[in-house]
């Protein structure tokens, strides 16, 4: 029970204080897992090599685990601390509001809350101290129907109130705040990530000011940008805490907050998802020996209902935790002498749920001169996330080794369902449905882009990628620069203008023995119908469609980034905006 | 980009074994494999590899400049399985040298690669707006091949000079039994 001494003398600038003390904590083992697994780790690996070199290693990258968690739970403790004071605060106003009130008309709070006036009436020869409290068995004090006392039983009563509600406060923050203890090992476990996840989720459920439906939802870009600029630091630093997802997915906002908040997000959801993995039961025996009737060996019915219950979960499970290692993985990347120019990853977007969604780029576009961003096509997935990965670092090395000056940015934009299957990949449903999020995603670059610098903006498609693109452009704005288009089965419009890029920004690569532009055309091509020609399904290597025809020297669907290729080049010297030194496909 | 003499910065960490293996499929050179099959060779060995052929290249231009140092990354080999196959890649470019000087590096490495180690498959002008200068080679020594442009700096390439590019990159490898290249960047 919160006192009226208590919320009277209450400070609540000092939980501020103290939050900003837990906020140094966390921002310095932030910068700490950084300059562990980025500098340290690196540095060492440079110099020496051997086992001991490994094992070293190994252990400093378990001590920037341990200071990421650090930093998220000490973020926790801040936004919690915060939390308090201010609702606190806001009780001890309500409080001495009354105060203020009740003094003005000449009554007195005594400490133990109650109000206390005197009548002063001359008939009466002694002056009677009367009072009364609040939500307390009434103490009367001197003769009834007295016209103060209404007044002072309201006082009393609003005094109870904000001692009510400063008390609820308390014990609400006091079990949140119990709650965030962390083990007393050197070892941050699967268990405390989910510990972690959990810790957030009680104290969101605690603070009462910073409520999710305060973030926004559905906005755009532009909006959501100008709704993160007019935060406070404090605020900032509590809505990445407390609501790493919804932050590190809002379009807009800046690249390396949305980093930060992702990589919080990816830490709790692997630790989750290989938790419940190590949960399920072990896959029994499938098959047994034939018998004497029937000689085929036939499953077991242990296996059958195990496979019924729990095959599908163990494989999207193992899935997404392959595609969460990948990302991992490129985060690690070691840095090999003479190598001090591989960029630093930045996690744009996560999320491991259902297909799942990964943004990742290699460096960091807001302070980008060329950006690039890539749509991966069929089959891309958590299954094969590296994949993908590695297609946007080598556009990445060469486009940076050709820019002269300016810097680079390439993103692998895993942002919608990818068909999975050659059969799948006939719908256009998956373009329709993913199309939207890109260029929602291409308008939150623009607006998180530095002010004042150039942005040049390409949007690369692979394959069913260039589908979505067409889609996007088609449905509504697609605000880039230049659009690639490799390996394409068709865009669904029918001419370069119809992509939105400025006239002359479109550019084509087919490489030879590449089966899919012929085999797609009928479907996402555009159907058309020429007195010369007949039907015609118009893909962006129609001459008719109007794409720069690009040069390749490569062959077959996936070669578009392999070897050291005029292939690869061409679609470098876009991305960095050398449209002179393009080379064209002979006719 | 600072200036720099002649070789990179890099020292490659080649322990006994894998230079041995080197010197062996060196010798073999480039052989024909079945299509789900590469030479297994260790990812720093491949990178080492790479770093002595671009020291090499340097050497020939013989040009001091801007120099950006080759990033060396582990690339995909088209569609196949990225835990198993990979290949080496590694952009590098020199800027700084007015054009003719590079040129003059273009017509220098056009003579000499040939008679150190690489077969020339392609070279002249590209079909671009500007014409560029370049050429395409195999090493006959190693499992590579590379690909030099002197980009001209014309009125739409975004450039104020001309810069001279290098892409160097492997042929597909395998990881040895036990090793993933899927993890490696």
């Amino acid at each position: 029970m919160v006192t009226f001494a208590q919320l009277t003398q209450l400070r609540p600038a000092e939980f501020g204080e103290a939050a900003d003390g837990w906020h140094k904590l966390s921002s310095a083992a932030s910068a700490a897992k950084d300059r562990v697994s980025d500098d340290i780790a690196t540095q060492l690996q440079k110099l020496l090599i051997g086992e001991g070199v490994d094992a070293a290693v190994v252990r400093l990258r378990r001590l920037a685990q341990n200071f990421h968690y650090v930093q998220v739970e000490s973020g926790l403790v801040r936004a919690a601390l915060n939390g308090l004071g201010e609702e606190l605060g806001a009780a001890q106003k309500k409080l001495l509001d009354v105060v203020a009130e009740a003094e003005a008309e000449k009554f007195t709070i005594k400490p133990d809350g109650s109000v206390h006036w005197v009548e002063a009436d001359p008939t009466i020869p002694t002056t009677p101290q009367k009072s009364v409290q609040g939500e307390r068995p009434v103490v009367v004090i001197g003769s009834d129907a007295d016209p103060k006392r209404a007044k002072a039983q309201e006082y009393a009563d609003r005094v109870g109130a904000a001692l009510k509600e400063a008390t609820e406060v308390d014990t609400r923050y006091a079990q949140a705040l119990g709650r965030l203890h962390a083990d007393n090992d050197l070892n941050v476990s699967d268990a405390d990530w989910v510990d972690a996840q959990r810790d957030m989720g009680t104290v969101r459920t605690a603070t009462g000011s910073l409520a999710e439906g305060s973030i926004p939802k559905d906005k755009s870009p532009k909006e959501n940008a100008e709704w993160w600029k007019g935060l406070s630091g404090d605020d900032k630093a509590d809505y990445a805490a407390l609501y790493p997802a919804s932050v590190g997915a809002l379009d807009g906002i800046p690249s390396d907050v949305r980093d930060t908040a992702n990589r919080v997000v990816l830490a709790e959801k692997r630790a989750d998802y290989q938790t419940q993995l190590n949960a399920i039961p072990a896959e029994p025996w499938k098959y047994q020996p034939g018998s004497k009737g029937n000689p085929m060996a036939t499953k077991t019915t242990e296996w059958v209902k195990w496979d019924r219950e729990w095959a599908g979960k163990k494989a999207q499970l193992e899935a997404s935790l392959k595609g969460m290692g990948d990302i991992r993985k490129r985060f690690e990347r070691d840095i090999e002498p003479g190598d001090d120019r591989f960029p630093r990853a930045y996690l744009l977007g996560f999320s491991p749920e259902g297909r799942g969604r990964a943004v990742i780029a290699n460096g960091n576009p807001d302070t980008a001169d060329h950006t690039a961003v890539y749509v991966p096509g069929t089959n891309a997935g958590f299954g094969n996330l590296a994949h993908d990965i590695k297609r946007a670092t080598t556009l990445w090395t060469v486009s940076d080794a050709v820019s002269d000056g300016g810097s680079v940015s390439t993103i692998t934009w895993l942002g919608y369902d990818a068909p999975q299957g050659a059969k799948a990949a006939v719908s256009s449903d998956y373009a329709n449905n993913g199309a939207p999020s890109l260029n929602r995603f291409v308008d939150g670059l623009n607006a998180s882009h530095e002010a004042g610098s150039p942005g040049h903006l390409t949007v690369t498609g692979h394959s069913y990628g260039t589908t979505l693109i067409g889609s996007a452009a088609r449905q509504g704005d697609l605000n880039a620069d230049d659009i690639v288009t490799l390996g394409s089965p068709g865009v669904q419009v029918g001419r370069a203008t119809d992509l939105d890029v400025p006239r002359g920004h479109v550019w084509n690569e087919e490489a030879s023995g590449d089966p899919i532009p012929e085999a797609g055309r009928m479907k996402h091509g555009r159907t058309e119908y020429h007195f010369d020609t007949g039907v015609d399904y118009v893909t962006p290597s129609n001459e008719r469609f109007g794409a720069n025809p690009m040069r390749t020297d490569t062959s077959g669907h996936g070669s578009y980034w392999d070897r050291d290729s005029e292939t690869l080049l061409n679609q470098a010297r876009v991305v960095v905006g050398d449209y002179d030194n393009v080379s064209r496909r002979g006719r | 980009m600072a200036s720099v003499g002649v070789a990179f910065m890099g020292r490659p960490k080649i322990a006994f074994t894998a230079l041995f293996m080197a010197l062996a499929i060196g010798m073999t050179g480039c052989s024909s494999m079945a299509d789900n099959e590469s030479t297994v060779e260790d990812i720093g060995e491949v990178k080492a590899q790479s770093r002595g052929l671009s020291d090499g290249l340097l050497r020939i231009i013989d040009l001091e400049g801007d120099l950006k140092e080759p990033v060396t990354s582990v690339g995909t080999c088209g569609d196949k399985d990225a835990d198993k196959f990979y290949r080496i890649n590694s952009s590098w470019s020199l800027a700084g040298p007015p054009a003719q000087d590079l040129r003059g590096a273009m017509g220098r490495l056009s003579k000499v690669m040939p008679k150190s180690g690489w077969d020339i498959t392609e070279h002249g002008r590209e079909n671009s707006v500007a014409k560029s200068h370049y050429l395409k080679a195999n090493s006959t020594e190693r499992a590579f091949s590379v690909y030099i442009v002197v980009l001209e700096a014309s009125p739409n390439s975004g450039r104020t000079r001309p810069l001279l590019y290098v892409g160097l990159a492997s042929d597909c490898f395998q990881v040895p039994d036990g090793q993933s290249a899927r993890d490696k960047y």
